[in-house]
C-alpha cells in the first residue's frame, strides 16, 4: 500500500487561506467574511463511550477554527458560502489525541453550500464538501494487557489520512454581525458506511453586509 | 448461558501494534494487502452460532466510514487447527475451531480463553493469519457456553487483530483485552482510528463513494436523495427571483 500524503499540511492550508482571501477580497462590496469557533462531533450515533458498549449519540468531540467567504445574491437570493473547518490551529491549545494520547487526531472540511435566506436573519444551506481526517502517531511500543499477561505492542509512527466526500445541510442565523449556524454532515452516502456529523458554529463578520 | 471471560492473546503473532489503539507488530505499519479481504470458515466442530456471529463481525468491520477495506465471507475451508497453527493453511485468513485447544495453542488456558487471532508479516503487509476458537469440552471459555452477543464480539474481536489491531487500553474500546463487560458489538472512535490507520480511504483515489469508480458506477439513490437536497434551495431561489420587481 502506497503511503498517503498528507495533503492538508497547515503550511499549505495557509498557502491555500492566502489564496482564497487574495482571490475573493474584492469580489464584491456586498460579500462576506466570517471567522469564529466550533465544535465538532464525528461519527453520531455509530460509536461507544460506554464501557459497556452501548452506542453513544456524541463521539469524540473537536473544536475547528472556520473560516467562511460568502457571495452576495448571485441568483435570486442564492448565494455562495464555501468554508473551512480544521482542528489544526486549535489544536495547539487542546489536544486532540486518541484516549491514551499515543496519536493526535486532526481533520478539516472543506465545503462549498449555497445558501438561501428564510427571513431576515434565518437561513438554511446545503451542499458538497471533502472531510479529511489525520492520525498521526508518536511512535515507539507499548506494553498493554492481554489478559494473561502482557505484551509489547507498537505504536503508529507515521501520518495518515482519509478522505471522503460529504454532503452537508445546515442552519443558520445572522445576528448583526455574528453567526450561529448548525450542519450535519453525511459521508459514505450510498454505501453501508453511511455516518453523520454534527457542528455548531460561532462566527464573526469581516466587512461587506450579510443580507 | 453463561458470560465468557473474556480473556484474549495473539500468541502467534509478533509483538503487537496500538493506539489507544496499538498496532498488532513493530515493524509493520500495513494491513493485508488490497481493499477486499475474504476470511474462510471451516465449521467442523463449530457451534451453530459461529456463522452468524462471523457475519456480524465482518459487516461492523466493514462499514467503518473512514476505512476502505471491505471484509466477506470466502466460503468453506477445509484447514484444520494444526495447519492454521502451523503456517502451511493455503487460503488464510481463515476460522476454525480447534476441540484440542490448549494442545494446539500451547501457552493458552482454555478456561480463560474463548479464542484467539493471529497474523504474521513481511514486506510492511500482513500475509497471514487465522482465528482459532475454543470448543474444548470441560472448558469454561468453550464457545459453547457463549451466548450470540459474546460470540459476535468475541470473533469481531479477534477479527481486529487478523486485521493487524492489538490491545487498546480504552475500556469502550472493541479492542479492549477484556470484553466481557460489553453488552453490544459497538465499534469506538479508537477501533476506527486503528482501522483507518492501517487501511485509510481515499475517495479521490480509490473512487467516490468507495464502492466503485463514480464513471463506472452513478451514485445510487441515497446519494442521489442527498445531493437533491439542493433543489429546494435552488427553487426557492427561483420563485423569489421570479417574483421580484425588475
Amino acid at each position: 500500500m502506497t503511503e498517503p500524503r498528507a495533503v492538508f499540511t497547515l503550511k499549505s492550508m495557509r498557502k491555500i487561506l492566502a489564496l482564497i482571501i487574495a482571490g475573493f477580497a474584492s469580489h464584491s462590496v456586498h460579500a462576506e467574511f466570517s471567522s469564529g469557533l466550533g465544535i465538532f462531533a464525528l461519527n453520531l450515533n455509530r460509536t461507544t463511550t460506554s464501557n459497556t458498549a452501548e452506542k453513544t449519540l456524541i463521539g469524540p468531540m473537536f473544536y475547528p477554527v472556520i473560516v467562511r467567504y460568502q457571495t452576495s445574491a448571485f441568483w435570486g437570493d442564492l448565494r455562495w458560502a464555501p468554508y473551512t473547518s480544521f482542528t489544526h490551529l486549535t489544536t495547539l491549545a487542546i489536544k486532540n489525541e486518541t484516549p491514551d494520547g499515543t496519536a493526535k487526531r486532526n481533520f478539516a472540511i472543506v465545503s462549498s453550500p449555497l445558501v438561501y435566506p428564510m427571513g431576515p436573519q434565518w437561513f438554511l444551506s446545503a451542499g458538497p464538501g471533502l472531510m479529511y481526517y489525520e492520525l498521526k502517531g508518536e511512535g515507539g511500543t507499548k506494553v498493554v494487557n492481554n489478559g494473561t499477561g502482557t505484551t509489547v505492542f507498537g505504536v503508529p509512527s507515521k501520518t495518515r489520512s482519509s478522505k471522503v466526500f460529504i454532503f452537508e445541510i445546515g442552519s443558520g442565523w445572522q445576528i448583526n454581525e455574528y453567526r450561529i449556524g448548525v450542519d450535519l454532515y453525511f459521508s459514505g452516502l450510498s454505501s453501508d458506511r453511511l455516518s453523520t456529523s454534527f457542528q455548531a458554529s460561532l462566527s464573526r463578520s469581516f466587512g461587506g453586509q450579510s443580507w | 448461558m453463561v458470560k465468557f471471560l473474556g480473556f484474549f492473546t495473539t500468541l502467534f503473532a509478533t509483538p503487537q501494534f496500538a493506539f489507544a489503539f496499538t498496532l498488532a507488530s513493530t515493524g509493520f505499519e500495513g494491513g493485508w494487502p488490497g481493499e477486499t479481504l475474504s476470511f474462510y470458515y471451516n465449521s467442523a466442530n463449530c457451534p451453530a452460532g459461529v456463522s452468524s456471529a462471523m457475519n456480524k463481525a465482518l459487516e461492523i468491520w466493514s462499514n467503518v466510514p473512514t476505512s476502505n477495506l471491505k471484509l466477506k465471507l470466502g466460503g468453506t475451508s477445509s484447514v484444520t487447527p494444526a495447519q492454521l497453527i502451523g503456517s502451511s493453511a493455503p487460503t488464510v485468513p481463515v476460522i476454525v475451531c480447534d476441540p484440542a485447544f490448549e494442545t494446539n495453542s500451547t501457552g493458552t488456558n482454555g478456561d480463560f480463553v474463548g479464542g484467539y487471532g493471529f497474523f504474521t508479516h513481511s514486506g510492511g503487509k500482513i500475509r497471514y493469519g487465522g482465528i482459532v476458537l475454543n470448543v474444548q469440552s470441560g472448558k469454561n471459555a468453550n464457545i459453547n457456553n457463549f451466548d450470540a452477543s459474546s460470540l459476535a464480539i468475541l470473533l469481531a474481536h479477534e477479527m481486529g487483530h487478523v486485521l493487524g489491531l492489538g490491545h487498546s487500553e480504552y475500556q469502550p474500546a472493541l479492542m479492549y483485552y477484556d470484553i466481557s463487560s460489553k453488552n453490544e458489538l459497538t465499534l469506538s472512535q479508537d477501533d476506527i482510528d486503528g482501522m483507518t490507520y492501517l487501511y485509510p480511504r481515499d475517495e479521490f483515489k480509490d473512487g467516490i463513494y468507495g464502492c466503485a469508480r463514480i464513471s463506472a458506477v452513478p451514485p445510487t439513490t441515497g446519494a442521489a436523495a442527498l445531493l437533491c437536497l439542493l433543489l429546494p434551495l435552488i427553487y426557492l431561489a427561483y420563485l423569489r427571483k421570479e417574483s421580484s420587481p425588475r
